[in-house]
């Protein structure tokens, strides 16, 4: 694990100042319920792992596991919660993201708790009013293994002189 | 199923076109308040005031819609395994209401698995296409793929 300082309360970021490399934050918590995993796999991910329990329990897994892409949603609601309750007046869009691991499945009743590193923060060259932050998260469970991660990039304006 | 499709079937430069998603407001709304509630995602009157002059699909939410293009294009019906994540998500252009989406796969690389010879891995391309034929979305992922006749090493 990374030994950056780490801040316990999510605090809300609205521009790209608010960012500090190598500072890690706790953004909460994520959990899965049976009947969440069933309904957001049968709308994008109707694999019999993640929708039937009595196949799943015959399958490589063991049993009902959710959609990688439902934990990926759940991470992205913690991160996108935090610029939004910050008033989100800076936040641009996300060019993407890279390095997504899916290390361990998401199962009904997991709960993971979800951490967020600063890597860079790069104002950008040719657009002076914004930059490039770039940050991994992480998602972790109750024996303190990694189940998920991600580096995430977004586009933030920069406060400047705004108050 | 006689047509079930295995690591053999997967040939490098491979490419296969599938689907299509028409995308409603209601959709990108829901989505994003569950998952992803920016203004740009929620609000319409906001989005008509952002630079995107509108509302737009949360990247998750096209990757999601993606996935279901995927599993029902080939995934469904082939030995997947599952994988261990994806290496790379470029989100090129906005995805907004009306549009109609495609997935492009193509098979970039792949090889048996050196430890279980009963499966390999497919590296592969996914482009999220719109109606004007516009990739949207890029994504580069692996995925674990059963072989139709198991053996060791190749």
């Amino acid at each position: 694990m990374t030994a950056a300082p780490h801040v316990e309360s999510p605090s809300p970021r609205d521009w790209l100042e608010d960012f500090v490399p190598g500072t890690r934050e706790r953004l909460g918590t994520i959990s899965f319920t049976a009947g969440e995993i069933v309904a957001f796999a049968r709308q994008f991910d109707p694999q019999a792992f993640h929708i039937d329990a009595e196949a799943a329990k015959a399958s490589p897994f063991g049993g009902l596991v959710a959609s990688g892409w439902h934990t990926l949603a759940k991470i992205m609601r913690l991160v996108s919660g935090r610029s939004v309750a910050g008033g989100g007046r800076g936040f641009i869009a996300s060019p993407g993201f890279e390095d997504l691991r899916w290390i361990k499945p998401s199962r009904p009743g997991d709960v993971f708790e979800v951490f967020a590193e600063v890597i860079s923060v790069t104002p950008s060259a040719s657009k002076p009013d914004r930059g490039l932050i770039v940050q991994r998260f992480e998602a972790i469970d109750a024996e303190g293994a990694t189940v998920c991660s991600l580096t995430g990039k977004v586009f933030f304006k920069r406060r400047g002189d705004r108050a | 199923m006689g047509d079930r499709l295995y690591f053999e079937d997967f040939e490098v430069g491979g490419c296969a076109v599938h689907g299509e998603k028409t995308v409603s407001e209601a959709e990108i709304i829901a989505f994003a308040r569950e998952f992803d509630p920016q203004p740009i995602h929620v609000d319409p009157a906001a989005a008509a005031l952002s630079p995107f002059g509108g509302l737009i699909a949360s990247g998750v939410h096209s990757c999601s819609m993606m996935m279901r293009l995927m599993c029902d294009g080939y995934m469904l019906r082939s030995a997947s395994r599952g994988s261990p994540g994806i290496d790379e998500v470029r989100y090129l252009l906005p995805v907004r209401p009306g549009d109609v989406l495609r997935v492009r796969m193509t098979v970039v690389d792949r090889r048996r698995s050196a430890s279980r010879p009963e499966m390999g891995i497919v590296q592969a391309r996914h482009e999220l296409l719109n109606q004007k034929d516009e990739v949207v979305l890029e994504m580069t992922s692996k995925v674990m793929m059963g072989c139709r006749v198991p053996e060791a090493g190749a």
